[in-house]
């Protein structure tokens, strides 16, 4: 219970007015309607917090942040579910993970100190990359999803690639860590702190020892664990983080990057990371501005008001997930757009995914890409 | 035979993640046997226990880095 009044003193939760903005605006609540943040978040504040640790409906939040968005009395809606999911790790409780949770078992995995990986194989010779260095580019689980999710015809590696090749362009190598460990992102937002904690002591002693001032992102979720989730715990770092829009944004605006026609008309999907949590909504848009012919169609739930990929660290995937990735496409669509960009791995795989379905094929013909491999394929 | 095929498609992503994660690819197979084939089973199972004896503690388990730090102090292993 001391924990409990903590998390919700920390999070705000004792200002809630009980209007219901939060459930209303929920993208799960909108087609599941047995979810409810507001009565997870008032069950605690009146001490049934019992009651909720032991709910399916906890592990169903995407931590996309809309909630806390529209929130009148400012909650911290997302920190509060993931400490409360914290509490019920510790008591037992077994959280609901899509694909058998082989991601959160592959993370725990990655926590050993002695595994050698094999995560370089994807580094082709026209890649420049190096051992020691200023910049470092942090890849992420990218050799992962290109594995995992082949068969959907996902490009994560594609967006590595892109993101090195991009970097090269601007007179940057960049170190690539043989050893990098997953940044954790999925551990702390599943409630699992102590594998967190691991898994960032490893990434943060191999980081120092590459002598890196700078790290890229091309994965906003690493980019927001990064900025958010490891000062919060370990303290200022020792080094500045950066995502590749930024870094692309601004040698557009220098005139210093060129790039090829492309005669496409797209939508773009502001990952719940980059865009709520990390505040980048103009520096994707400057880029694909910056692309001769391309034409960008604002979809109605854009910026701030973007919906979510569906499906949040791993957690419940199900009708609801794919109800809300089939609205999304439809939403790009009707905008008048034939190109979906992304700027998240998980989006990209979750919509490819969505687009399994047959019937959705026939109503919606939309091509799901990652911003970084776009850019990358048309840069002079 | 849809089982089989499942398999075979969850074997190749778990084993080609399995690689990139840094554990050996001797320490997973697939194999086909049917539930006639007694002694293949047998074989199998035995040639996999044996292999897996060689190979040493997988590098995922956290007991094996405690043996280590055991067997790297010369003192200890005397007094075990």
């Amino acid at each position: 219970m001391e924990k409990v009044t903590e998390i919700i003193n920390k999070t705000y939760a004792h200002r809630c007015l009980d209007c219901g903005k939060c459930t209303s605006v929920c993208p799960v609540a909108k087609i599941n309607h047995t979810f409810s943040p507001r009565s997870l978040l008032m069950r605690c504040v009146q001490q049934d917090h019992e009651s909720v640790l032991k709910d399916k409906m906890l592990w169903d939040c995407l931590t996309c942040g809309l909630c806390s968005l529209r929130c009148p009395s400012a909650i911290k809606y997302i920190e509060f579910m993931r400490d409360i999911r914290q509490i019920a790790l510790n008591d037992g409780v077994k959280a609901e993970c899509s694909h058998g949770g082989a991601f959160q078992s592959l993370d725990r995995i990655m926590t050993a100190a002695n595994i050698k990986q094999n995560r370089m194989e994807w580094v082709t010779d026209d890649l420049k990359v190096t051992d020691k260095g200023d910049v470092l580019y942090f890849v992420g689980c990218a050799p992962y999803f290109d594995v995992f999710f082949a068969d959907l015809k996902v490009e994560s590696i594609g967006t590595a690639k892109g993101a090195i090749k991009l970097l090269n362009k601007m007179g940057i190598t960049p170190v690539v860590l043989k050893d990098e460990r997953c940044c954790g992102h999925d551990m702390i937002w599943t409630g699992d702190f102590d594998n967190f904690e691991k898994l960032a002591k490893h990434n943060l002693k191999q980081i120092e020892d590459s002598g890196a001032k700078t790290v890229v992102f091309a994965c906003p979720e690493g980019y927001q664990t990064f900025s958010q989730n490891y000062p919060e715990y370990f303290g200022s770092l020792n080094f500045e983080v950066v995502h590749i829009t930024e870094l692309v944004a601004q040698k557009i605006e220098r005139n210093e990057l060129k790039f090829k026609e492309a005669k496409k008309t797209v939508a773009f999907q502001d990952p719940c990371r980059l865009g709520r949590h990390m505040g980048i909504y103009d520096q994707p848009r400057t880029i694909m501005e910056a692309i001769p012919n391309l034409e960008l169609k604002e979809m109605v739930k854009s910026k701030k008001k973007s919906i979510c990929c569906g499906v949040g660290n791993w957690l419940t995937c199900g009708a609801t997930a794919k109800t809300i990735q089939s609205n999304r496409l439809k939403e790009a669509n009707q905008a008048g757009a034939k190109t979906l960009i992304t700027a998240c791995p998980k989006c990209e795989i979750h919509y490819k995914c969505a687009q399994q379905d047959e019937n959705l094929k026939v109503e919606v013909d939309i091509e799901v890409k990652d911003l970084i491999t776009l850019v990358s394929e048309l840069i002079e | 035979m849809f089982g089989a095929r499942r398999a075979a498609e969850n074997y190749e992503k778990t084993s080609k993640t399995l690689h990139i994660a840094g554990v050996e690819k001797e320490r997973y197979r697939i194999e086909r046997i049917s539930a006639a084939e007694s002694l293949k089973f047998a074989t199998v199972v035995t040639e996999m226990i044996d292999q897996i004896k060689k190979l040493g503690p997988s590098p995922l388990n956290k007991k094996s880095q405690i043996m280590e730090e055991v067997q790297l102090e010369p003192a200890l292993v005397e007094e075990i």
